[in-house]
């Protein structure tokens, strides 16, 4: 897969950084801010930056930035059901949670946080193969998972 | 309460005068800064309905503690001709990261007779008499009760207005949100990198609209052009442009935001492609019509869970039809193509959620955050957006930069009135 030029995380982190600063995020208030995550298009190249915002083992929100390093939004869920942090970032619960929703699959590559279809749809997209050999990409959003 | 200085003289007792005189000082400081955010607010006209025109800012007003028993803000009562016009919140504390913290429109305020009203209500329903203090307190910051004290021992911590206990403060594990009725410390729980980055924000507004109230005042000199705290757009306007002013409003239960808080909710989206149906049913919930999503994606043509699908370009009216089929023409809803900023900021005026849609999604718009400024760089427009996505989630979005998005349609939703 190709690796289209990109902005370096640090500086992704750095405008969502300035972006919460500017009180652009208000609901991620008091969040510790994670190592940005590219999102990709399918073909490699970054189309944003993930910027996770936890609170202990909590995914709070993410802030979105823009492959040109602009603020795109930041996010958050409601607070009684915030996800597992490791269901969003951790790559091994990201690949056993596509795994059971695909009984019999088997992993072909490494998740890969894309979009399905658009990018609006972010999720982890999962390359397997199926029970019947066929290769598909299995999406991840959190604990929900779908075949492409 | 006063900060009180300790009997004797000696170095201790300048030090805690000298801390005195600081305090007093910066809230005098952080005054004239939220006058001149008001003033600026009221030259750009992004106030609304809230006239602030002639009224008077009534300063030291009533300190508001954090629970770690710091000063967080004070409320000011707003006067016109000695009547009362609403509020304003002046930042004690860095850590809010702005001078003016909040104002509100249309309410009587009167921090002492709260406080008294607490004690009475201490006594009556709690039989708690032996209170020697009482200070207000933010123990979920924005929201207040009364501290009553006996020395430095908390007896009774009393939610203002219902004058229920607050519950005894509780070990939250890692990560845990605080429940809707609990008492936490908003400057506690700031991290360590966010506290820095407010203070310096608090640092620089403070310096730039001091500033500013300086130079229109003539520091409340001969040359004064304007009085300290009065709330005066043409006497101010020459000297705003170089200000910045923030208008921002999120769906209440209706138009009179003091009465009610923030009243929307975010619905995530059972599959992976019923973002439409998702999106209805949070705007049918705001209007008290409990659909599931099921009923409504079918109302939609999507299918079912076990096989759903989404919705196509070429139905995309269809969300006309289904607010007001499922509403039996209660509502009457419109559909918009590529809708301005404005648009979005007209509906939410009027206290209307919208469907917004994007390439390939659908989301539902609760609110916006519009920062005018003559500076360029400052400029942002941006909407309070609800979004079901991810399934079985979804997120609320605060907020999501205008400039950068794509809008393709919008849909409006009003209800017929006869």
């Amino acid at each position: 897969m190709s690796q289209g030029p990109s902005p370096s995380a640090d500086a992704a982190r750095e405008a969502a950084l300035i972006a919460m600063a500017r009180g652009m995020a208000p609901d991620l208030t008091g969040g510790a801010v994670g190592a940005p995550v590219p999102v990709r298009h399918p073909d490699g190249s970054v189309e944003s930056w993930f910027v996770p915002v936890t609170r202990g083992d909590r995914l709070a929100g993410f802030v979105r930035i823009t492959a040109d390093l602009q603020f795109h939004s930041a996010s958050s869920f409601p607070a009684a059901a915030q996800p597992e942090a490791a269901t969003w970032l951790d790559a091994a619960r990201i690949s056993d949670t596509a795994l059971q929703s695909a009984p019999g699959a088997t992993l072909t590559g490494e998740p890969v946080l894309s979009y399905d279809r658009f990018p609006a749809r972010i999720a982890w997209a999962v390359p397997v193969r199926d029970v019947d050999g066929v290769d598909v990409t299995v999406y991840v959003a959190g604990a929900t998972a779908w075949r492409s | 309460m006063m900060a009180r200085l300790p009997a004797g003289g000696g170095r201790f007792t300048r030090a805690v005068a000298d801390m005195a005189v600081e305090f007093i000082t910066r809230t005098a400081r952080g005054t004239a800064a939220a006058v001149a955010h008001l003033n600026g607010l009221a030259v750009a006209g992004v106030l609304g309905h809230a006239d602030l025109e002639g009224a008077v800012v009534q300063p030291p007003g009533t300190p508001v503690h954090d629970l770690n028993g710091e000063v967080l803000f004070h409320r000011m009562r707003l006067e016109r001709g000695g009547l009362p016009v609403g509020y304003v919140d002046v930042a004690d504390h860095p850590g809010l990261g702005a001078p003016l913290v909040a104002m509100a429109h249309g309410v009587d305020w009167q921090g002492l007779r709260l406080v008294d009203a607490a004690r009475e209500a201490a006594a009556e329903r709690y039989g708690i008499r032996d209170v020697d203090a009482a200070r207000l307190v933010a123990y979920s910051f924005p929201k207040l009760a009364v501290q009553l004290l006996d020395g430095e021992r908390e007896v009774a911590m009393l939610e203002v207005g219902t004058w229920e206990p607050v519950p005894e403060r509780r070990d939250r594990d890692a990560g845990e949100p605080p429940s809707d009725f609990e008492r936490w410390s908003f400057l506690d729980e700031l991290a360590e990198e966010d506290r820095e980055r407010r203070q310096r924000s608090f640092e620089e507004t403070n310096e730039a609209l001091s500033s500013l109230h300086t130079q229109v005042t003539g520091g409340g000199g001969a040359a004064a052009l304007a009085t300290p705290y009065l709330i005066s757009p043409p006497q101010w306007a020459g000297f705003i442009p170089s200000f910045i002013f923030t208008l921002s409003r999120e769906l209440h239960f209706s138009t009179r935001d003091t009465d009610h808080h923030p009243c929307y909710e975010v619905r995530g989206q059972e599959t992976s492609v019923w973002c439409v149906g998702a999106s209805t049913q949070m705007v049918l919930d705001f209007y008290r019509y409990g659909y599931t999503q099921t009923r409504i994606a079918q109302q939609l043509g999507l299918g079912t869970v076990q096989n759903p699908n989404g919705l196509p370009y070429s139905r995309d009216g269809d969300v006309v039809t289904a607010l007001e089929t499922l509403t039996g023409n209660a509502l009457t809803a419109t559909m918009l193509t590529t809708p301005p900023f404005s648009s979005y900021t007209a509906e939410i005026q009027a206290n209307r959620p919208l469907i917004s849609f994007i390439p390939g999604h659908s989301r539902t718009v609760a609110g916006y955050d519009h920062v005018i400024s003559n500076q360029p760089a400052l400029n942002f427009e941006g909407l309070l957006v609800y979004d079901p996505w991810p399934p079985n989630a979804g997120v609320v979005t605060r907020w999501e930069n205008f400039a950068v998005q794509t809008y393709r349609r919008a849909f409006t939703a009003q209800v017929t009135l006869v």
